[in-house]
């Protein structure tokens, strides 16, 4: 398949994993936060809060999946990076504005 | 990843599979066998082959004498009540160093069944199968999770990368080169039950909500171990109170149950624990049973003890009654044998699906590997090798292991339930070692001999198995077929049928390889896949 003709070996496994890193791990760091975030702002909606919290950690599965799949499909590994952390800070400040 | 999106996914299928898929291998097949466990449970424990469990069981004459002689100074002691899958009473209990000790009972007469010295299906296949028996850190939870996670991208990514889905559904040449035949299957299984490993896994992931994501709640409710107690009683119901250390009484346990079957308008409880018990302040519990719904409710009444007044009552709101609705979906606890047997079918074809996965991306590269000099495809076709016949056979030994060791046998401190898992163990490292070293193929061939050996071990072991059932419980074929007795007849005539299916494919790996003119249909597999076909590695 097509390989960028500049990244080669050691440059190229080096790129892979990280991209990799980032889309997974990352990935689940980004989620992992919406959860709890998705959780509080539908219970200030007015749903039950147990309720709530129950419905944003299954919907974050299908979260995670969508993201995984953009993750891989993303060219630019900076730009995953810079997308995901950019991504989970927001979600981060936004999470402890509202506890 | 890649130049085009399509490129990406091909990327992804590729790797994502041959990294992920001896684990994800070892999932399905578990999985696949958990669909009986209980039928399980009565081949590897003779002593629970009851007949069918009495249409009325009172506890207060059977398990309540019972627990008051074994477990009267427990902090806590429970008893699952039988189904039509299980004929037993399983009582439990902690014991002074607080570890739970289980005894089976025959619920007609109360007596207490010999120990079982196995932990068969429900206690061994099945845990495997969501935690690879990997406690430490709770990583098997944790690996079988990504591996999950994975195959929901293989998912996505393989319908991508297959354009003519359709066309290719209705495709299968399995007399053309192993490389095409594969694929054949590959997408055959895949597409036929795509709906099926979608739902599976996904639904697999939302059982365990509170695993995968431990902080959900913190949104909603704060940090600490309060926040997270106030939470999982608003979802899940729960109540207890402290012991007074002032002696009380039991009331009938049976009233209660009446008491419980009228609240949940003829809901039978499937598990009833009596807390504290010969306390002032003991309590009991009861939990719904879910045989006849897909949803497993967490329906449940708690009854004072001494007067048998009910304390506390708990049903799940919609939300959450929607994921016990999907974690049904997944544990198959109501009773229907048809749905039963699609889930099992539907799971040995996701076995067959990861295994031609595997098959396919070795003979996508041996050529080029060989010419280069490159070992991938020789470690990657031992590890297959050894995840996909190795651990069947490391099954088969368990089960045969579980017919020949002697009850309340042990070994270098190792009571018997745990050798028979040691045997697993151990017959599932030997055979990858046996698929590294027995390959005498040349490296442009398929390793037939390592495969073929092992189907021939796997027919051997199942076979054995079949027989020392026969011989050593008296329970053959002919009696359990005749007498009408399934869960035992069942697996036997599986395990015959697994004999016959090894024989065939060692038969006919045991056969000359393909010639060279098909080397055409080689390249056509190129062009019909994109990059998955193109050895790149």
């Amino acid at each position: 398949m097509a390989i960028q003709s500049t990244d080669h070996g050691a440059a190229r496994i080096a790129r892979v994993s990280l991209h990799v890193f980032g889309a997974v791990f990352g990935g689940y760091a980004l989620i992992a936060l919406m959860v709890p975030l998705a959780g509080a702002a539908m219970a200030g909606l007015g749903m039950a809060r147990s309720e709530a919290v129950v419905l944003a950690a299954m919907l974050g599965f299908v979260a995670y999946l969508a993201l995984l799949v953009w993750g891989f499909s993303v060219k630019s590994t900076t730009r995953l990076w810079l997308k995901l952390a950019s991504g989970a800070a927001a979600t981060a400040g936004l999470l402890w504005l509202v506890q | 990843m890649e130049t085009t999106f399509r490129n990406s996914m091909a990327w992804l299928h590729t790797w994502a599979g041959v990294v992920i898929g001896s684990v994800l291998f070892a999932i399905f097949w578990m999985g696949t066998l958990s669909v009986f466990d209980r039928e399980i449970d009565r081949w590897m424990m003779p002593m629970t082959r009851l007949a069918a469990p009495v249409a009325s069981l009172s506890l207060d004459a059977t398990v309540r004498p019972v627990a008051e002689r074994l477990a009267a100074k427990a902090p806590q002691w429970g008893v699952l009540l039988p189904t039509e899958r299980v004929p037993t009473l399983r009582l439990s209990w902690r014991d002074d160093k607080d570890r739970t000790v289980t005894r089976y009972l025959d619920p007609a007469t109360g007596a207490v069944l010999p120990e079982a010295g196995s932990h068969a299906g429900t206690g061994f296949i099945f845990p495997f199968h969501y935690r690879l028996h990997l406690k430490w850190m709770d990583l098997g939870y944790w690996l079988v999770g990504l591996a999950a996670m994975a195959m929901l991208v293989l998912l996505v990514s393989g319908v991508v990368i297959h354009k003519k889905i359709f066309a290719e559904f209705f495709l299968f040449r399995p007399r053309k080169r192993l490389q095409r035949s594969s694929l054949d299957l590959h997408n055959l299984t895949g597409v036929i039950a795509l709906p099926f490993h979608f739902v599976i896994t996904l639904s697999g992931l939302i059982i365990f909500i509170g695993i995968y994501f431990p902080q959900a709640h913190v949104g909603a409710y704060g940090i600490g171990q309060e926040a997270k107690d106030q939470y999982r009683l608003e979802a899940r119901g729960g109540y207890q109170r402290e012991k007074t250390n002032t002696p009380g009484t039991l009331a009938s346990l049976d009233a209660m149950v009446n008491h419980a079957e009228r609240e949940w308008a003829g809901g039978r409880p499937r598990f009833v624990r009596v807390w504290h018990p010969g306390d002032a302040n003991s309590y009991v519990e009861m939990r719904r049973s879910y045989a006849r719904d897909i949803t497993m409710n967490r329906d449940q009444v708690y009854f004072d003890a001494s007067t048998g007044g009910m304390l506390y009552r708990f049903e799940a709101a919609p939300v959450m009654t929607v994921q016990r609705f999907i974690s049904g979906l997944h544990f198959i606890q109501f009773e229907h044998w048809t749905l039963r047997w699609l889930y099992f079918l539907a799971g040995l074809s996701g076995c067959v699906m990861i295994a031609t996965g595997f098959l396919f991306w070795l003979e996508a590269r041996r050529v080029q590997h060989a010419k280069k000099g490159l070992t991938g495809v020789r470690v990657v076709e031992a590890l297959a090798i050894g995840s996909v016949t190795g651990i069947v056979i490391a099954t088969l030994a368990f089960f045969v292991a579980n017919r020949l060791l002697p009850l309340g046998s042990s070994f270098a401190g190792e009571d018997r339930a745990a050798l028979e898992m040691w045997v697993f163990y151990l017959i599932w490292l030997a055979t990858f070692g046996h698929a590294a070293w027995r390959r005498a193929d040349p490296p442009t061939q398929p390793a037939r001999r390592a495969w073929r050996e092992q189907c021939m071990a796997i027919a051997v072991l199942a076979l054995a198995a079949v027989l020392l059932n026969g011989v050593t419980t008296g329970d053959h074929l002919f009696k359990t077929l005749t007498r009408g007795y399934w869960p035992v007849a069942g697996m036997d005539m599986l395990l015959l049928l697994g004999t016959g299916v090894a024989l065939w494919c060692s038969w006919r790996l045991s056969r000359p390889p393909a010639t060279a003119k098909t080397a055409a249909s080689a390249r056509q597999v190129s062009r019909d896949t994109v990059g998955e076909g193109t050895p790149d590695a």
